[in-house]
């Protein structure tokens, strides 16, 4: 029987090498660029008619426009608008390869740390550029706790300091620890099916179930994900 | 004097609806007053908007969520200030003691982490509680 974790092997499509560097066309690129490709379709087809009275297509891009405004002014706060079409892609992104690693056969591009850590380290270091152009030092003032005695710094500062360095970590692994385990479970489930002979009826209404559960799970993550961005976004903009 | 009976239209129609509403007074108001569209429209409205709001607030991160994130803000934070202890050390060869000072200091900013995240989410359902409450006003 295949291995549970075979279905996150990276297998290089069109192999390329520039410099010893390994750069090949892998099947996580293809899914990346499939991911894009649908959700520019999707956005562009199904906003074509721009009715007033929208089609079901239009809903759909609409409810999601309207997730993402409400969740940028709600937690970022005043000059927030400028940064949503960020936090809408980065959240359409992450969304649809959460949903598109759910169909069989399909590889999860968020499976993957480095894809994951990619995007959080992106969003962790242009919160900090932001944050430094917006307060310039004063910014270093995120590692101190406003009104604290001074000496309090020795603790409080590098406490502080790991805490903000901890986030694009926990931001990345969250995502990514979630769908691995969630792929898992799946396949580990699939393979009692076959193993159990007539009893397999039991994992297979268990399948059912998780693959439910793992759709919600999907979605909430992707919705986490870009929430915290614009959290992160937030405190930049106007430090706690 | 005793009431007369409704039209037989009126009966055909009310027995047409469904059950909930079937003894609705529809098309009788108060006094001889004509009924207006702009009946219970302010109370209608405010309703709206207090569903809205609330819909706005809730978040579909519930318990599953909760768990994963301060779980893995508790990882984070931990890991986070090994590896700059381990790193340290090995710049400075003072193995082991950067690495058990910022062991420590990782703990106590993974708490702080997990402080903060449930900070947040107290917050989220103080505001929740209270859209509850507008609505029922």
């Amino acid at each position: 029987m295949a291995s549970p974790l075979e279905q996150f092997e990276i297998q290089p499509i069109v192999p390329i090498t520039v410099g010893g560097l390994d750069l090949s066309f892998t099947n996580s690129a293809l899914f990346m660029v499939i991911v894009i490709v649908l959700v520019t379709l999707l956005l562009h087809y199904s906003m074509k008619g721009r009715a007033l009275v929208p089609s079901r297509w239009q809903s759909l891009a609409e409810i999601f426009y309207e997730t993402i405004a409400n969740m940028v002014r709600d937690n970022v706060g005043s000059g927030g608008r400028r940064y949503f079409p960020f936090i809408f892609t980065l959240f359409m992104f992450v969304l649809s390869g959460n949903l598109l690693g759910l169909i069989p056969g399909a590889f999860t591009v968020t499976s993957h740390i480095i894809v994951t850590f990619g995007l959080a380290a992106f969003i962790f270091v242009a919160v900090t550029i932001l944050g430094f152009a917006r307060h310039g030092t004063g910014y270093f003032r995120m590692f101190f706790p406003h009104g604290a005695p001074w000496w309090t710094g020795i603790i409080l500062i590098p406490v502080e300091l790991v805490s903000y360095l901890s986030r694009p970590i926990s931001l990345s692994v969250r995502l990514f620890a979630n769908m691995t385990v969630g792929h898992v479970l799946l396949k580990v489930m699939a393979g009692f099916v076959g193993a159990l002979g007539v009893l397999g009826i039991i994992p297979l209404v268990g399948l059912v179930a998780i693959t439910a559960l793992e759709v919600m799970i999907a979605v909430i993550q992707a919705y986490v994900f870009a929430i915290l961005a614009c959290v992160y976004l937030h405190d930049a903009l106007h430090m706690h | 004097m005793t009431v007369a009976p409704p039209p037989f239209y009126v009966v055909a129609v009310k027995q047409a609806l469904p059950a909930g509403l079937q003894n609705r007074p529809f098309a009788v108001s108060e006094g001889n007053r004509l009924p207006s569209p702009l009946d219970r429209l302010d109370e209608k409205l405010r309703d709206a908007r207090a569903r809205r709001q609330a819909k706005e607030r809730g978040r579909p991160n519930e318990g599953l969520g909760i768990g994963m994130r301060i779980a893995v803000e508790l990882a984070a934070a931990i890991g986070v200030g090994t590896a700059i202890g381990v790193v340290l050390d090995r710049w400075w060869g003072t193995s082991p003691w950067l690495l058990i000072v910022f062991f420590l200091i990782g703990c106590v900013a993974a708490f702080l982490n997990v402080y903060r995240v449930a900070q947040e989410f107290e917050k989220e359902r103080k505001a929740r509680k209270q859209a509850d409450k507008d609505r029922h006003e």
